[in-house]
């Protein structure tokens, strides 16, 4: 009886065992499958046209440039584009390696929340990726060739992805982030806007001459869109769109992004430039602290506190003394810092209150800390808040 | 009548028990059902139908003392006679076999959509089942001893899921602290029952060891440690995903990909999540264990090779009709199934005991 029992279930295993194995484990096949690394999504009369940009591992046993391609599909709707892209080209789209998603000038802004939507809700895509909108349309963004990489979304979440401490002319924004701030009580979001300027790093107009040459590997790339264009170009991202209740409200320039990014986090390492009797110095901005709070006094009020420590760092007048001492800036220059920045940061709060942005969340702060407000200001606009800006500029000594 | 001793469980497993196997079962899609629901209140109906969890397995410890080396089966036929408590033992088989359900599909359904690039074959999940049904055929020791391995995957695993995530948690996203209706939470409370009332198992423990000094604060303890990591989840959860939470489904392999530890690599996190769905693994073999076992004591079997192949061959038919429709279950759980799991998993331990407790001192 024992051995009947032992031979059962010595059966019964093998037969668990098979049932086990039937599976392929979901092992890729690298050959068969497209590792999608960036995504463009265009808006062409009623259909989309997705590109993207898909990573070619190289098989060598030396270090060689990345390589890509760049393929593009229409469909109804992306997802369905994607999957044209599988048919075409006979390889499996695989989506969870796409770190950037930009765009195109075409997606309106019903359509951008829309698909944002849908990248948070969907499983195959990551919420950490990247996003982005495009001046042009996002093929031809990604299309270019630029001296940052070999392969262009790269390129651009280098820009969009510096050390976070020291990116404050670039307000990068993820899939994750942009859908939190416009489902928030504040319902504002922002996105880089990425303007592509003609020229390489070698030939930048306004730059010193670099040592780096432009190694774009382009012998070994795979061709690119054919209707992509060839030369080099440099992304730009210091403008960033700012959207409320999910319409594009205003768009930011690169010093009012700066000082945006100086109220939205923590900054280790930035310039100011500062207009003085003396001429122009530039400050380095070592720390900052940011508060924003609302008080209910006759009228609510936004109070933005800026805490700015800096050093000298440069001058028009090189041989000037503070240079040296540059941990001790004059009272003259932090007084005329403080009076520049402050004036910033008021036409910045007027720009953000004329769209009825609320991407300092005013809102938000009321929300949660001073809830049984937030009634009376759900619905008001902006333009209704006070502002009161602290600024404060120390010397780092 | 004294129980056989042969496959006793010991009191440090019986307390392991709260804290490997039922964290695992809270953290995939509870966190997001229950926002859905709350909002940045998540913690509030978590931590109520944790505390009410807490009191059921408080009150059968009370009621172990009052009845030393008595199981539950033996207590409920010294009280209510032998035709009512083989009743009583027929609708709480019934209430674990239900139990069981959820979970394997939850696990299933987590399993399909986060680790594999396109949908398995369904069969390739029929093994835990022949798991389950092995190990309904061995007695509480084999489970003890489950329990010992599982405790250090499912705490390894909850903590390094929680390093990895809590960088990224804005703990502001759970203001303002108390402001919904207070309906709402009920409605959570009640929606998120199905994966709570864990006490009950405490029915299946009680009289199986040996009560040691301080026993009752050992298992409460190893439960409140358990109810930390699961609110300590969920709440990291929210604040990580705020009004977006719910929108992701799985929160325990959401939660982790924002951070610029290590994860830039390569995602390392998973090494925790595969420690935990290990731990799952007889997290939801528990259920269909204590089905057996009742049912065996409902039907006066000698042993419990039939009510197990009933409760896993249903199982496993429940897997291959509901493989791809998790969401109705947990649709029709809501409607019809919720008034039975409160009924059996809180109010009938609550009320046996104040009845029993009566009916003692009035014998005394």
């Amino acid at each position: 009886m024992k051995k009947f029992k032992t031979r059962i279930m010595i059966i019964v295993a093998v037969i668990v065992a098979i049932l086990y194995f039937t599976g392929d484990f979901s092992l890729i096949d690298i050959q068969k499958t497209a590792i999608i690394v960036a995504l463009g999504i265009d808006k062409k009369d009623n259909s989309y046209e997705v590109t993207a940009q898909i990573a070619i591992p190289q098989a060598t046993d030396q270090s060689s440039q990345n390589n890509d391609a760049m393929v593009s599909a229409e469909g109804d709707t992306v997802f369905q584009a994607i999957d044209n892209i599988g048919i075409k080209t006979g390889w499996q789209p695989k989506l969870s390696f796409c770190d950037l998603i930009v765009f195109g000038s075409g997606v309106n802004d019903d359509e951008l929340i829309a698909l944002i939507d849908h990248v948070i809700a969907s499983q195959k895509l990551q919420n950490s990726a990247q996003i982005a909108k495009c001046e042009n349309t996002a093929k031809e963004t990604l299309s270019h060739t630029t001296a940052l990489d070999a392969i262009s979304s790269f390129a651009i979440q280098k820009i969009l992805l510096k050390n976070t401490l020291k990116v404050n002319t670039v307000s990068r924004s993820n899939v994750r982030e942009f859908a939190i701030m416009h489902y928030s009580p504040s319902n504002s979001a922002f996105m880089p806007l990425i303007k592509v300027e003609e020229g390489s790093l070698d030939g930048q107009e306004n730059s010193s001459s670099s040592q780096m040459t432009a190694s774009t590997g382009s012998s070994d790339t795979p061709s690119k869109s054919s209707e992509g264009e060839q030369k080099n170009v440099i992304y730009d991202a210091t403008t960033t769109l700012v959207f409320s209740n999910g319409k594009k409200a205003c768009e930011l320039e690169k010093e009012e992004t700066l000082l945006f990014n100086l109220l939205l986090k923590r900054v280790d390492e930035s310039y100011l430039s500062v207009e003085t009797p003396n001429g122009k110095v530039l400050l380095s901005i070592t720390k900052s602290k940011h508060k924003i709070t609302v008080d209910f006094l006759e009228k609510p009020t936004v109070n933005v506190k800026l805490d700015l420590s800096v050093t000298l760092i440069d001058s028009e007048k090189t041989r000037e003394k503070d240079v040296f001492e540059k941990e001790i800036v004059s009272p003259e220059y932090l007084k005329l810092a403080t009076e520049k920045v402050t004036d910033d940061l008021t036409k910045l709060y007027d720009k953000l209150s004329r769209a009825n942005a609320d991407v300092l969340s005013a809102k938000n702060y009321v929300y949660k800390f001073k809830h049984s407000k937030y009634n009376s200001v759900k619905d008001l606009a902006l333009s209704n808040f006070n502002f009161n800006p602290i600024v404060s500029v120390k010397s780092l000594d | 009548m004294s129980h056989t001793i042969k496959n006793d469980i010991k009191l440090r497993q019986v307390a392991l028990v709260f804290l490997a196997l039922m964290p695992v079962t809270k953290v995939l899609m509870l966190p997001s059902i229950v926002a859905d629901f709350v909002g940045e209140q998540i913690w509030l109906p978590i931590t109520l139908n944790l505390l009410f969890d807490a009191l059921v397995v408080f009150l059968i410890l009370k009621l172990g003392e009052r009845y030393p080396n008595l199981t539950f089966y033996e207590i409920a036929e010294k009280n209510l006679g032998k035709v009512a408590s083989k009743i009583l033992f027929f609708f709480i088989g019934a209430f674990f076999f239900l139990k069981s359900l959820v979970p394997i599909l939850e696990q299933k359904h987590f399993i399909d959509n986060t680790l594999y690039e396109v949908f398995p074959n369904f069969i390739s999940f029929f093994p835990l089942m022949f798991l389950s049904a092995y190990a309904c055929l061995k007695g509480l020791k084999v489970l003890g001893r489950c329990v010992d391995i599982c405790v250090f995957f499912t705490v390894i695993g909850l903590l390094v899921i929680i390093y990895f995530s809590v960088s990224t948690c804005d703990i502001t996203n759970l203001f303002p602290i108390f402001q919904k209706p207070h309906y709402n939470t009920v409605k959570a409370m009640f929606s998120s029952v199905i994966w709570f009332t864990e006490g009950a198992y405490m029915l299946l423990f009680l009289g199986k060891f040996n009560n040691e000094k301080n026993g009752t604060i050992k298992i409460m303890t190893c439960f409140l440690i358990g109810s930390v990591f699961v609110v300590a989840i969920a709440v990291i959860f929210y604040g990580i995903f705020g009004p977006i939470a719910n929108t992701q489904v799985f929160a325990v392999s959401d939660m982790t990909i924002y951070t610029t530890k290590i994860i830039n690599i390569g995602r390392f996190d998973y090494l925790a999540i595969f420690m935990l769905l290990f731990s799952k693994i007889f997290a939801v073999c528990l259920p269909a264990y204590t089905s057996t076992k009742f049912f065996e004591k409902c039907f006066s079997l000698d042993k419990a090779l039939i009510p197990a192949l009933i409760v896993n061959g249903l199982l496993l038919v429940a897997i291959f009709v509901f493989k791809d429709k998790f969401l109705a279950v947990l649709d029709f759980s809501n409607k019809y199934l919720n008034w039975y799991f409160v009924l059996m998993g809180y109010l009938m331990p609550i009320v046996f005991y104040l009845v029993l407790r009566r009916r003692k001192s009035e014998k005394v």
